[in-house]
């Protein structure tokens, strides 16, 4: 008898701490206007597709600019197009090459924009300006990836995406995530819909380019693509011929697991030697090469390392 | 962390001998078998495992056990995946003495060492002391094979900052254990 009690007992703790649970938890956050989030503020290649996407730009490059390296360049999950805003501040009115700017899919718009979009529809934006550059003539093909765009270059790069097409001179991946920092992601699916959303502790200046708000939508999605990437490093794939890849990855990062770079490096097999190459960098910084409104003071080493960096990107698109 | 595994080694072979001795003259029970542990998340990482209690000790309910679980055996099985090694050393009370299905607690602890391959990747964390609790249930099959299922947490596991990468926090375990005596 005693046992029953104590069975009923607990069954009907597990049921009021889980009402409790669901009715304590708000599905959509309080979104003010001051984030991208919002209604208010989008990523400025939405209204200006000319000054980010070369595709746009020049629709009819001539024989010269045709061939000229094109350094196609995707932000991380989240984030926007300002990711890589530095590296052009920092390019200048270079007549060495071109950068086009990729805004992946539900990003830089609204919260419900973002939480309705899958890993397919941010990685198809890569894609879309990808053959947009092909169908206008131009041959000469780079790819810069951070973060989640890392894991979505690699999930292109082992599904055969590029096999009928001219593929990248050369595949650039700053901080790329296989293995999350957050080892509970996993779980996501099983907590996500408890907690809704996801918070980050964005600085005032960032509020403006990354989401404030993370939907537990996205949270599964960016764990399915990052899963499907382990398993295809894990059998193994390899890169088309004459692509060359390099891993920038930060030795300390909160966000993407330092040792995503031991998977990418075992999990392509190279096809002649050095075609895969890594660098390991002495930073504490998730996407080293963005600087800008860091809640952290941003050393000189941090700018060296960013400069530095930059420098090897543009040597390799131009080598490769 | 070379002197840690030492030091683990060593007092696994301190405690073995130590229970050898307590054995002697006492009714003492052995099971050997094979261990499946996935990481959620993970790795498949599979291996073997031993427990052994006396019945003068908490009356059979607590086994001392040693294990060795790696992902050679497992997902790295012609595979690209990392190769890894747990060594365990666990502390598990039995309730329900004498039922087919007990219950059990357990509070494990051993030494995690992940293989990344090329001197490049020396400067992350790759090994680390493991201190893990896990509770599941066993039961007692008629040939006398037990089967052992039990869900953990580690408490120490990689956060990108410290802590090898690839060792996750919650994992699961099946292990089917033969009672050797």
């Amino acid at each position: 008898m005693k046992y029953m009690t104590f069975n009923k007992g607990l069954v009907l703790a597990t049921w009021v701490s889980l009402t409790a649970v669901f009715c304590s938890c708000d599905a959509d956050p309080v979104i003010t206007e001051d984030l991208l989030d919002g209604q208010m503020i989008f990523d400025s290649s939405i209204l200006y597709p000319e000054r980010y996407l070369v595709s746009v730009s020049n629709p009819s490059p001539t024989s010269e600019e045709a061939t000229r390296p094109v350094i196609i360049m995707c932000h991380g999950y989240s984030a926007s197009t300002f990711e890589w805003q530095e590296f052009v501040d920092w390019s200048g009115d270079t007549e060495d090459y071109s950068v086009s700017r990729v805004l992946l899919g539900g990003h830089g718009r609204t919260y419900e924009d973002f939480r309705s979009s899958s890993w397919h529809d941010w990685q198809q934006a890569i894609f879309d300006e990808y053959e947009a550059l092909l169908s206008a003539g131009y041959t000469n093909l780079h790819l810069v990836g951070s973060s989640t765009s890392g894991a979505l270059i690699l999930e292109a790069l082992s599904s055969g995406y590029f096999a009928d097409k001219i593929p990248p001179g050369s595949v650039v991946l700053v901080d790329p995530i296989v293995i999350p920092s957050a080892k509970i992601l996993p779980l996501i699916g099983v907590l996500g819909p408890l907690i809704g959303y996801s918070t980050s502790e964005n600085t005032d200046g960032e509020k403006v380019y990354w989401y404030t708000y993370r939907p537990q939508e996205t949270l599964q999605e960016l764990q399915a693509v990052i899963k499907r990437v382990r398993k295809n490093l894990q059998r193994g794939f390899k890169l088309p011929s004459g692509s060359y890849l390099k891993v920038f990855k930060s030795i300390s990062d909160g966000n993407a697991d330092p040792v995503s770079a031991v998977l990418i490096y075992k999990g392509i097999d190279q096809q002649n030697t050095d075609q895969v190459e890594v660098d390991m960098i002495d930073s504490d910084l998730h996407v080293f090469t963005r600087l800008d409104f860091r809640e952290e003071e941003v050393s000189a080493k941090d700018q060296l390392l960013q400069e530095q960096t930059f420098a090897d990107m543009v040597q390799i698109v131009l080598t490769h | 962390m070379i002197d840690c595994f030492k030091c683990l080694v060593i007092c696994l072979t301190m405690m073995t001998m130590s229970l050898a001795n307590e054995c002697y003259g006492q009714q003492y029970h052995v099971d050997v078998g094979i261990r499946c542990q996935k990481t959620i998340g993970l790795y498949f990482e599979n291996g073997i495992a031993s427990q052994w209690s006396l019945d003068q000790l908490a009356n059979q309910r607590l086994y001392l056990g040693l294990g060795f679980v790696s992902s050679r055996l497992g997902s790295a099985l012609g595979t690209n995946a990392i190769k890894q090694d747990n060594y365990q050393i666990w502390l598990a009370y039995y309730f329900r003495k004498d039922k087919k299905l007990r219950s059990f607690a357990s509070l494990n602890s051993g030494y995690f060492i992940a293989n990344y391959e090329e001197e490049i990747f020396d400067v992350l964390d790759n090994s680390s002391m493991l201190l893990s609790g896990s509770s599941g249930v066993e039961y007692t099959l008629p040939l006398k094979l037990k089967l052992n299922a039990a869900i953990g947490y580690n408490l120490i596991s990689g956060n990108g900052e410290e802590g090898p990468g690839t060792l996750y926090p919650l994992f699961a375990q099946f292990t089917v254990y033969y009672p050797l005596r």
